[in-house]
């Protein structure tokens, strides 16, 4: 129909967005230091991961989560302090994940 | 037996009937054939290679006949059935030899996915398997012609056999089609090299084959451990350079240069990261072939 068409919110409100990762059993890891080969059994798909994405993926797996929840709980483990950049990047980062259809939203 | 041993009547009476069981590799293929110039260059090229006894039971059925009709007479053809299917047009009755290679090469590659295969050289030297994956034009089959003429042992010039029990390759040792400016080349760095004749205008250019050595063929069910990663590439004028590459670039290099990475799904993404874990992984570019060899002697020796 015109003009009904979705735009994404700003990044404020993309943060709110619940996201959920795929079950554990279906995602495979090659690990070489800093570096990750992912195998996503549901697609057949292999993706390569740095890091900070690698972890962002892992939290979700072990628990859904909008992009403050998970910055905050990965924030806590390494014991580094939460700013606004660091909601950009979490939130940057669920993105690109959505965008490679590693996670979607909670509820689709 | 093999092949050699065969009396040439006896081996056009078997092709010419039920066929003859030649082992190559861990396969046995069915060839039958009425195409009088295929025998003498299979009997010339394959002539080390083991005749499975009958009965046996066949990975692949290969049937070269000649087509019928008007135009046998004028301009004669050979055509190629793969378990009974016609998979390529007619060729030209004269470049049956090669049709077969490359009929051969498209049954392992559509059919034996027991095994990740790479799109690779493979040649072994101290019981370690050197894997060059590369697609055609970067000079993966000339620099394994001339490796092996140096002394490594030929797995494969076209197929890397990847074992998923325990990540070792599999020796496929066959005739090496070299192409256009590759035989001179082959030609002046071993003079001695059996190279058989040459094949004009097929559509890869002229192509001609040169010999699998005999300890290769007998050695062909020793597999063996990947030890090295090299992803050749012939650059005119290029100064050598091998170098080390970061193991996740050597990782998306390797599935891309496989014919059944996707294919096999898990057993794929397995096979791929247990065999990059497993080499030392490099990038070479050279130009020289005397240059490259010595420098991957030396990559083995260390």
């Amino acid at each position: 129909m015109a003009g009904d068409v979705i735009v994404d919110g700003p990044e404020h409100t993309e943060a709110e967005t619940r996201w959920v990762a795929p079950e554990k059993q279906e995602l495979h890891w090659e690990s070489w230091g800093e570096q990750h080969a992912l195998y996503d059994a549901r697609s057949g798909e292999t993706h390569l991961l740095t890091e900070q994405t690698m972890r962002v993926l892992q939290q979700l797996v072990v628990r859904p989560g909008t992009a403050r929840e998970v910055m905050e709980t990965l924030c806590s483990k390494s014991g580094e302090c939460c700013d606004e950049q660091s909601l950009e990047s979490s939130v940057r980062l669920l993105r690109q994940l959505h965008n490679t259809g590693l996670i979607e939203k909670a509820g689709t | 037996m093999k092949l050699a041993e065969l009396p040439g009547e006896a081996l056009a009476q078997r092709l010419e009937g039920a066929g003859i069981l030649l082992q190559t590799g861990p396969f046995t293929v069915r060839i039958h054939s009425w195409v009088e110039g295929f025998t003498q260059l299979l009997r010339r090229f394959y002539a080390n290679f083991p005749v499975v006894p009958e009965p046996a039971i066949a990975d692949f059925h290969v049937r070269l006949t000649m087509p019928g009709g008007i135009r046998r007479r004028w301009r004669p053809q050979v055509l190629l059935l793969l378990d009974g299917q016609e998979v390529f047009l007619p060729y030209p009755l004269s470049h049956a030899f090669p049709l077969f290679e490359w009929g051969l090469n498209w049954c392992i590659a559509m059919q034996a996915h027991q095994y990740l295969m790479l799109h690779s050289a493979a040649v072994e030297r101290s019981g370690k398997v050197l894997l060059l994956p590369a697609w055609s034009g970067s000079g993966k089959s000339t620099l394994c012609a001339a490796l092996v003429n140096r002394g490594w042992r030929l797995f494969s010039d076209e197929f890397g056999l990847v074992r998923a029990s325990d990540g070792h390759l599999i020796p496929l040792p066959r005739p090496m089609p070299l192409k256009n400016h590759s035989i001179d080349v082959i030609r002046d760095f071993a003079p001695d090299a059996e190279l058989g004749p040459s094949f004009h205008g097929t559509r890869k250019g002229t192509v001609a084959h040169l010999g699998t050595p005999a300890t290769c063929v007998e050695q062909s069910a020793v597999t063996a451990a990947p030890g090295w990663l090299v992803f050749p590439r012939y650059q005119p004028g290029a100064s050598l350079r091998l170098e080390p590459i970061f193991k996740p670039q050597a990782f998306i290099k390797l599935a891309n240069n496989s014919f059944n990475y996707q294919l096999l799904g898990l057993r794929g993404f397995q096979g791929a990261s247990r065999l990059v874990r497993d080499c030392d992984c490099y990038v070479l570019s050279y130009s020289n072939l005397d240059e490259a060899i010595v420098a991957l002697d030396r990559l083995a020796e260390s």
